[in-house]
């Protein structure tokens, strides 16, 4: 489904048509959830994020810039979820101890140890490094499309993303991973 | 230490955004700089971990609780659609007489309407115990019990119950849990409706009611009248983590 479509489907939503927003949430739920659940590596946390994604942009698609891509739109109302949740975590505990629990390395479905390795580096990165690398890499977007999912310039997710690959570097050689151990 | 614009061309090499004139630079400085492989098979990897990240995915659950949320407001701004066209029309204080006038008018000509209709029925009760407890009209559901089901799974203690009777159901929570807790109840099909809730206990909790179903949030005390319905999924969240998941039949 392209950008054209999504729009045809915003217009259709606000226009009174629910199947219509059926269909974006469709399109989009696995992504979203997936985002959320690397973001926060806890299954239930990933899918309360998810579903106050799309009922914000569901009560917000009126104010949707149509100039702009809809996943940047999600992605961002995501993203922040997401950063709301990690906030009030952070009064409980650290997201690697989370992820440090039997628990939480099931709900990120690890498979091999240098994935779990990355995880766990993942979580010890900030939160904008690690949504910068979960973008570029896991979700295979473009500087200008992660620019307009996080509001910064193509060339600032740049120079962003080099300095947040080097810190991941560093945490993987502190665990010992890296390419040809 | 690389220099960083060594370490921007690795970088751009690992988005494959190399001209092939910078590609060429690259190669010539990778031959001789060990340090210089080293990072960049080391980015390359990382991003080849990153990308083969498994996805999973989303519960079956997720798109029908977004389809029912997104139904909230639509009902809320219907009421208030409502209570707004009545707060119009008894905006001022001089319309608040015409107001006391009108509502008392509908209320008795609904009371003598009722009583028309046999609905209310005027004088002695035919039957009625020596306390003088109202008989039970034949309209009257009769709960029979149909299941209860003790619950003790991590932090969530106590039963659920239910009961039925003439295309009615009794559904009744008494568990004990975190203050966080949260119980959905999912009816089956989605016509069904909660027509009655009562609070078992004194504290404190919220609730909302959606087509389909009703969430529970903080206290788990309740007795609940359903109309409809062949049977309802229990779940129950404590701490952020799934504590319960059952299905109940409401039928016989």
């Amino acid at each position: 489904m392209s950008d054209r479509e999504d729009q045809v489907l915003v217009s259709r939503t606000l226009a009174g048509d629910r199947n219509a927003f059926g269909g974006l949430v469709d399109k989009y739920q696995k992504a979203v959830f997936n985002l959320a659940l690397r973001m926060v590596q806890d299954r239930d946390d990933a899918e309360d994020i998810a579903q106050h994604t799309f009922v914000k942009a569901f009560s917000r698609l009126s104010s949707f810039n149509e100039s702009f891509r809809f996943f940047s739109w999600l992605y961002r109302i995501a993203l922040n979820e997401c950063a709301n949740c990690l906030n009030r975590r952070k009064r409980h505990e650290p997201l690697s101890e989370t992820l440090a629990s039997d628990e939480g390395r099931e709900a990120a479905e690890i498979e091999s140890d240098e994935q779990r390795f990355l995880q766990e580096a993942l979580a010890d990165l900030q939160e904008g490094d690690r949504a910068l690398v979960l973008l570029k890499h896991s979700e295979g977007r473009s500087y200008e499309e992660i620019g307009e999912i996080l509001g910064i310039s193509a060339q600032k997710v740049k120079s962003r993303l080099f300095s947040a690959r080097l810190k991941l570097r560093e945490i993987l050689l502190r665990k010992g991973v890296r390419a040809n151990a | 230490m690389l220099e960083k614009s060594l370490t921007d061309l690795i970088n751009r090499k690992i988005d494959g955004a190399l001209t092939p004139e910078e590609e060429a630079r690259l190669a010539k400085r990778l031959a001789t700089d060990a340090n210089a492989r080293g990072l960049l098979d080391d980015l390359s990897h990382q991003g080849l971990l990153a990308q083969k990240m498994a996805v999973v995915e989303p519960p079956a659950t997720l798109k029908p609780s977004i389809m029912r949320a997104i139904e909230q407001p639509a009902l809320r701004a219907r009421r208030s659609w409502v209570a707004h066209s009545f707060g119009q029309f008894f905006s001022t204080r001089r319309r608040v007489q015409y107001a006391f006038a009108f509502s008392g008018g509908m209320v008795a000509g609904m009371l003598i309407l009722a009583v028309g209709l046999g609905i209310v029925r005027v004088g002695p009760h035919e039957e009625s115990d020596a306390a003088g407890t109202s008989i039970i009209e034949s309209s009257t559901p009769v709960f029979q019990p149909i299941e209860e089901r003790k619950i003790s799974l991590g932090d969530i203690q106590g039963t659920i119950s239910t009961a039925s009777g003439r295309g009615e159901h009794l559904i009744t929570l008494q568990l004990k849990g975190p203050g966080d807790s949260r119980v959905l109840l999912a009816l089956q099909p989605e016509t069904a409706e909660v027509t009655g809730i009562e609070n078992l206990d004194g504290s404190k909790g919220d609730y909302t009611v959606h087509p389909g179903g009703i969430e529970l949030r903080g206290r788990m005390a309740y007795r609940l009248v359903l109309r409809g319905g062949a049977s309802v999924r229990v779940t129950v969240t404590s701490s952020g983590k799934k504590s319960y998941d059952g299905e109940f039949l409401l039928e016989r």
